[in-house]
């Protein structure tokens, strides 16, 4: 059987449902819940309180990477609000958004070309992560305006952000590799 | 069942009892065992006195012989004399063919995804010669302490990915040892050193053994430990030191035509050795050498030439070094501590090139052969129940990312690295054929995107789909990582709820199969002996369960369960207890076990829930509503 905790993510916390999280009574929560149901505590017990255990602590790690990470966050809202997305399928049709999108890509595909090509993905990058903070916070006025359908698209929006940045990691990675050798 | 014991203030559910629990160091060359004896973490010796162990195995013709005696044997028997398998543990076939140029032995054509190695004793694998190490000093442990060991924490590189984890896992199991659980080297060093109790930040391991250098960045965040970076040279080590000396030697004393003559190298090699030793606290060392005509050759190698024999060595270490706080994104002035681990850090230039780099004296204190092995021995104790008071909880994260093919050969992370364990992902896959009862899913480490340029770690079927139009099925797959680091998967077909059923067939390490019959091919013991050791276990389990429902049943059961469910619960326990009183066969107990399992389920999950808010307020069970 799994772990049946009736509990939303915020309940598990004792913290109250939405956008804004007291991170220190976030982290305070999280660590009290570990140290009750880590399996290093059930290290003597009988082999199924330890997969429980294992359950729950995973339960309570799933919660917290939830409640830490705004994109996360945002879509887990929407969920408990009965909204679901399948990311494979749902995506924008914002035709000026994917626009914009593809100037930041073919920025990308131009930043090795530059002189300096680290502070050139520096600077994307910056623009990048400026564009996601005000996307997050129309998100937010939406979604605390009720506007779930609104805040969905958004939602959907926010995750073209978030692989562009896992891109440009990646290729900085390579880029600083190909500069050291 | 999850009879996950709520402990109130002031009522223990069990008298204390202490528990002997040990911390081993499986290492490349040397072993270690260590224990809290008298709130003091002190590694164990053997008769002669030798904390170390020679991480060494001679297979014979009627038996083993592990350590020193085994490394001595190397050169006349080096077929049967197997050092240095922590290389090759958890590696695959196609692995060793990349390092079987250095490799002596002989290896056995097989099916197995697991290399065998021939020997007079018969084929063998890395996980079975780890496990006769583990074996020897389990002995030793149990000598000295005077009893059976509850536990054991085991110690890894930080950079062991799963298989390498899970076989050397493998290998405790058939060493008959209880693992509490697998902990990162350079954490356990961390742990010697009471930094986790301490401040919050950067702490650099630095560990140079005999012939092999691992640097890690770890991160300290309340408890946390994450692993930023791992870096190194397998190939580099105080030998290599050794090495430089006696090379040294030789052109001096113009003996390099010597170099053939095996006596004369390995007394060479032992006077290098020698004068290395000298020149941690000498600036000097005076050499007297016997040449195979019996003459002699005195000479005198000064701390500075020494240096100057090993700089280059020791400039890749701190290259390495670097490099690694570039991986972790940090800056040297970010590092808080710097740990020395392994013997070779004994030496001066070594110690100071450190201090150099990081511009901090790093930490030396304790025994550099030890400290991992002490720092798991700590860990152990905490993880035996023997310090109840101890706060402390010691999270780890997935050294690697954990994905599955998809199409074009590509991976999709399913789990990505440094993420908290345990954890748990689900991912939904679907069929593409109208009717198709099975999908074929194939797991890798890495964080490439390549399925080529990725670790394989399992193969895998989902079967008996029940037929449908493609698309259909929704087949929900659940990943789950222990807090060991290691994988487990679960499937079921969730818009039938049809079970699929989960064949896993690991890339690199041993089927549960081949465990199963290794173990029984370990044991001296006729086949009785070994059903009577497993009934022993499940009456042992069945009594953790029965004593734990109690406990729990009387401190909350009229809250949380109505007449008609209690009797139900009670109805399974009493068959169980029956059942274990009257030594009934071994699988009438198991299944009577699970079948309390089932029957205490809801229960189990209500307390749970009782327990989550009772730990967010620290409130008592009957303050809550009852249910």
């Amino acid at each position: 059987m799994s772990v049946d905790l009736n509990s939303n993510f915020f309940e598990l916390f004792s913290l109250p449902a939405g956008f804004e999280i007291d991170n220190s009574a976030l982290s305070e929560s999280y660590r009290v819940l570990q140290r009750e149901f880590h399996p290093d505590r059930f290290a003597n017990a009988d082999s199924t309180s330890r997969r429980q255990a294992m359950q729950m602590s995973a339960h309570i790690n799933e919660a917290f990477e939830t409640l830490k990470n705004p994109l996360l966050l945002s879509r887990y809202l929407l969920e408990l609000q009965g909204i679901s997305m399948n990311q494979e399928t749902d995506t924008t049709s914002d035709a000026g958004f994917l626009m914009q999108q593809m100037e930041f890509r073919e920025q990308m595909d131009d930043v090795e070309n530059q002189p300096d090509p680290l502070e050139a993905a520096d600077q994307l990058r910056d623009a990048v992560q400026s564009e996601n903070a005000s996307l997050l916070q129309q998100f937010r006025s939406e979604y605390e305006q009720n506007n779930y359908d609104a805040a969905r698209q958004t939602w959907l929006k926010l995750q073209f952000y978030d692989r562009l940045l896992e891109q440009l990691s990646l290729l900085e990675a390579r880029l600083e590799d190909e500069l050291l050798n | 069942m999850a009879l996950l014991q709520i402990s109130e203030p002031g009522m223990a559910t069990a008298p204390h009892q202490h528990r002997l629990a040990v911390g081993i160091d499986l290492g490349t060359t040397n072993s270690l065992v260590a224990t809290v004896r008298n709130a003091v973490a002190e590694t164990l010796p053997d008769q002669d006195g030798q904390h170390l162990l020679p991480s060494v195995v001679q297979y014979k013709k009627d038996g083993v012989t592990v350590g020193q005696a085994a490394s001595e044997a190397a050169r006349e028997d080096p077929l049967n004399t197997l050092s240095s398998v922590k290389r090759l543990i958890g590696r695959s076939v196609d692995d060793l063919k990349l390092v079987a140029g250095h490799l002596p032995w002989k290896f056995a054509g097989t099916n197995s995804a697991v290399p065998r190695i021939k020997t007079i004793a018969g084929e063998v694998t890395p996980i079975e010669t780890s496990a006769e190490i583990l074996k020897v000093l389990k002995q030793r442990a149990e000598e000295t302490l005077g009893g059976e060991l509850s536990g054991v924490v085991i110690t890894v590189p930080a950079y062991f990915d799963e298989a390498q984890r899970q076989a050397t896992k493998d290998a405790a199991t058939l060493a008959d040892l209880n693992v509490y659980r697998l902990l990162n080297e350079p954490t356990a060093a961390a742990i010697a050193y009471g930094l986790d109790q301490g401040r919050e930040g950067v702490i650099a391991v630095y560990d140079l053994g005999g012939g092999t250098f691992d640097i890690s960045i770890l991160r300290l965040n309340k408890g946390v430990f994450e692993v930023l970076a791992t870096g190194g040279d397998s190939a580099l080590g105080g030998d290599d030191f050794d090495q430089a000396i006696a090379q040294w030697i030789l052109t001096e004393s113009g003996t390099e035509a010597a170099a053939d003559d095996y006596c004369f190298m390995r007394g060479l090699m032992q006077l290098a050795r020698d004068s290395k030793e000298k020149l941690t606290e000498s600036e000097t060392a005076s050499i007297d050498l016997v040449l195979p005509d019996g003459s002699s050759w005195q000479g005198e190698l000064s701390r500075d030439q020494f240096d100057q024999l090993i700089e280059a060595f020791v400039k890749n270490t701190i290259l390495a070094s670097r490099r690694a706080l570039r991986d972790a994104g940090v800056k040297k002035e970010d590092v808080l501590e710097v740990i020395m681990v392994g013997g070779s850090t004994r030496v001066p230039l070594v110690r100071e090139k450190v201090a150099e780099f990081f511009g901090r004296e790093p930490h030396v204190e304790i025994d550099p052969d030890k400290v991992v092995a002490i720092g798991a021995a700590l860990q152990a104790d905490v993880l035996a129940g023997n310090k109840p008071d101890d706060e402390t909880l010691l999270l780890d994260v997935i050294p690697l990312s954990l994905g599955i093919e998809t199409m074009g050969g590509l991976v999709e992370k399913i789990i990505t690295r440094n993420t908290t364990i345990p954890v748990a992902r689900a991912q939904e896959f679907t069929t593409h054929k109208d009717g198709q009862s099975a999908i074929a899913i194939h797991v890798l480490q890495g964080e490439r995107e390549l399925v080529d340029d990725s670790r394989s770690l399992a193969r895998f079927e989902l079967r008996g789909i029940p037929p449908m139009v493609a698309g259909a099925p929704r087949i929900e797959v659940k990943f789950q990582v222990d807090a060991d680091g290691l994988l487990n998967v679960s499937a079921e077909e969730t818009s039938s709820g049809v079970q699929a059923s989960v064949e896993v067939k690991p890339s690199y390490g041993l089927s549960d199969e081949e465990i199963e019959a290794m173990l029984r091919a370990s044991m001296d013991h006729a086949t009785e002996d070994m059903q009577a050791r497993a009934l022993r276990e499940q009456e042992v389990e069945a009594y953790r369960v029965i004593e734990a429902l109690d406990a729990a049943m009387e401190a909350d059961a009229d809250d949380l369960l109505n007449e008609e469910e209690k009797q139900a619960i009670l109805t399974a326990r009493d068959h169980l207890q029956e059942l274990v009183c009257e030594h009934s066969e071994m699988n009438a107990i198991k299944a009577a076990i699970k079948n309390l399992e089932k029957a205490s389920e809801s229960y189990v999950a209500r307390r749970m829930n009782l327990s989550v808010k009772q730990a967010m307020t620290g409130h008592k069970v009957d303050e809550f509503e009852k249910l």
